[in-house]
C-alpha cells in the first residue's frame, strides 16, 4: 500500500515529465503492473486537462503603462510609510523633545536647590523661634517629593498607551469595510482600568491631565464592537490627531523618563 | 550572472539605494502579481497584494539572509498576504451573506449563451473550496508552474508535503468537479 502512495505522489511530475531518469523508470514499471495507480494517473490527467496552466498570464492583461508605473507606486508607498519618521512634524518633535530636556533639567535642578534653600531657611527660623513657627505659615512652594511610588506604573501606562496610539494611527485598512479592533479594544479596556487605578492615587497635575486626555480616546476604543466600521475607525484616528495625542504622550514619556514622573514633583498640599 | 547581479541589487537596496530596489521590483513584479492573482482572481486585489508585498519586503530586507532566492522569499510574502486577504474576505462574506442558497449561486453563474454552468466558475469554486495549504500548492505548483523545491521554500514545508498536498488537492478538485457536473446534468 505504501508503494502505491509513494508512486501516486510522483504522478504529477511523471505526467509533467520532470522526474529524474531512475524515478521515471520506477513509476513507469509500477504503472505497467498496477491498475489502481494507472487509474489515478488517468484521473489526474482528466483534471489537469481542465485545470490547465493558463497560456496567458494575468499580468499580460495589464498595459505597459501599468507596469511602468508599478515600481513608482511601490516607491511612493515606501516613501509614504517612511514619512512619519522624517517629516517636519517629527523633526520638530525631536528638536522640541531635546529642548524640553535641556530646559527642564536646569529648571528642575534650580527648583530643588531653591526648595532646599527654603527648607533650610524654614528650619533655621524654627530653630530660632520654635513657639512661633506654624507649618501653615510656610509659604506655598513646590516641594520635592521622593520618587513617587506610582512612577513605574505611570511610565508603563504611557508606554502602552503610546504603542496603542501608534498602532491605531499607522494601521493600514486597505479596502476593508469592517476593521477588526478586538485586540485594540482589549488593550484599551486594560488601560482604562489602569487609568482609573492611577487616578485614585496622588498624581501631579500634568500626569493627571494626560491620563484624562488619554482616557477619552481609550474609552472610545474600549466601547467599540470587535469589528468597527471604516468611518468609526477614522473618527478614532481623527480624535488622536485632533488632540495631538501622539505628540503629547511622547512628550510626557520623555519628561517622565528624564524626571522620574510626569511632574517628578507634586504641588505640596497643606492640610 | 543574474543571481550575482541580484545579490548586488539586494546589497545596494539594503544600503538604502531606491534605484536598486526599483530594479528588483521591476524584475519580480509580474510574477508577484501573477501569484497574487492566482489566489484572489481579481486584478485590483492582485495589484494591491503585489505592491504591499514589495513594501513589506523592503522593510524586511535587513532580515533577508539570502538562504533562499529573493523571488522565493518575496512570493512567500505574497502568498501570506493573499491567504490573509482570502481569510478576511471569507470571514466577511460569512458574516454579511449569512446564507446564500446554492440555487441562487447556480443561477448566477449560468452561461447565458450555452445555458450551462460556466466551467471557469466551477473550477474557481472547486479550487477555492480546497483547504488553504492544498489550494496554495495547487496554485503555486500547477497554475504558476513553480518547482516543488520553490513551493516548499515559499510555504516553509518539505517537498514531500508539497507533493502530498498537490496530489490530494487535485483529487479533491476532481471529485468536486464531477459532483458539480453530475448536479448540472
Amino acid at each position: 500500500m505504501n508503494g502505491h502512495r509513494e508512486i501516486q505522489l510522483l504522478l504529477y511530475e511523471f505526467n509533467e515529465g520532470t522526474l529524474s531518469g531512475p524515478e521515471h523508470q520506477k513509476v513507469l514499471s509500477h504503472l505497467r503492473s498496477c491498475a489502481e495507480c494507472s487509474v489515478e494517473l488517468e484521473a489526474m490527467r482528466s483534471v489537469l486537462s481542465v485545470v490547465a496552466r493558463p497560456t496567458t498570464q494575468p499580468s499580460e492583461d495589464q498595459s505597459t503603462e501599468f507596469w511602468q508605473g508599478f515600481a513608482r507606486v511601490v516607491e511612493n508607498r515606501i516613501r509614504e510609510e517612511s514619512t512619519p519618521r522624517r517629516n517636519v512634524g517629527n523633526v520638530l518633535t525631536g528638536v522640541l523633545d531635546r529642548m524640553i530636556v535641556r530646559v527642564w533639567r536646569p529648571v528642575a535642578a534650580s527648583t530643588i536647590v531653591l526648595t532646599l534653600a527654603l527648607l533650610a531657611f524654614f528650619f533655621a527660623q524654627r530653630g530660632q523661634n520654635p513657639e512661633k513657627t506654624d507649618v501653615a505659615a510656610v509659604p506655598e512652594v513646590i516641594a520635592p517629593v521622593a520618587p513617587p511610588e506610582n512612577g513605574g506604573q505611570v511610565s508603563r501606562y504611557l508606554r502602552r498607551s503610546n504603542a496603542l496610539l501608534i498602532g491605531l494611527t499607522n494601521r493600514e485598512i486597505g479596502d476593508e469595510e469592517k476593521i477588526d479592533l478586538s485586540a485594540e479594544r482589549e488593550l484599551s479596556r486594560q488601560l482604562v482600568r489602569e487609568a482609573r487605578s492611577l487616578q485614585e492615587q496622588p498624581l501631579d497635575a500634568q500626569s493627571s491631565q494626560m491620563v484624562r486626555n488619554l482616557e477619552r480616546v481609550l474609552l472610545e476604543v474600549a466601547n467599540k464592537n470587535d469589528l468597527s466600521t471604516r468611518s468609526d475607525f477614522e473618527m478614532i484616528r481623527g480624535g488622536i490627531r485632533r488632540e495631538n495625542l501622539l505628540f503629547k504622550v511622547r512628550m510626557a514619556e520623555q519628561l517622565h523618563g528624564s524626571r522620574g514622573s510626569l511632574g517628578g514633583i507634586r504641588h505640596a498640599k497643606h492640610r | 550572472m543574474a543571481a550575482a547581479d541580484e545579490q548586488q541589487l539586494i546589497l545596494r537596496a539594503r544600503q538604502g539605494s531606491h534605484e536598486a530596489y526599483r530594479l528588483l521590483v521591476e524584475r519580480h513584479m509580474k510574477q508577484a502579481y501573477n501569484v497574487a492573482f492566482g489566489f484572489v482572481t481579481d486584478h485590483a486585489g492582485a495589484e494591491d497584494i503585489a505592491q504591499e508585498a514589495f513594501v513589506r519586503a523592503y522593510y524586511a530586507l535587513p532580515s533577508f539572509r539570502g538562504d533562499a532566492e529573493f523571488g522565493t522569499w518575496l512570493y512567500r510574502i505574497v502568498t501570506n498576504l493573499a491567504l490573509n486577504r482570502i481569510k478576511q474576505r471569507n470571514a466577511r462574506l460569512e458574516r454579511e451573506v449569512a446564507m446564500e442558497s446554492a440555487d441562487a449561486l447556480t443561477e448566477g453563474s449560468e452561461d447565458p449563451v450555452h445555458g450551462q454552468l460556466d466551467l471557469r466558475t466551477h473550477l474557481e469554486r472547486a479550487l477555492h473550496e480546497l483547504p488553504t495549504l492544498q489550494r496554495a500548492v495547487v496554485i503555486l505548483r500547477h497554475i504558476e508552474g513553480l518547482s516543488t523545491t520553490q513551493v516548499s521554500k515559499i510555504l516553509n514545508c518539505s517537498e514531500g508535503t508539497v507533493k502530498t498536498h498537490l496530489f490530494r488537492g487535485l483529487k479533491k478538485m476532481r471529485e468536486r468537479l464531477e459532483y458539480l457536473k453530475a448536479e448540472a446534468e
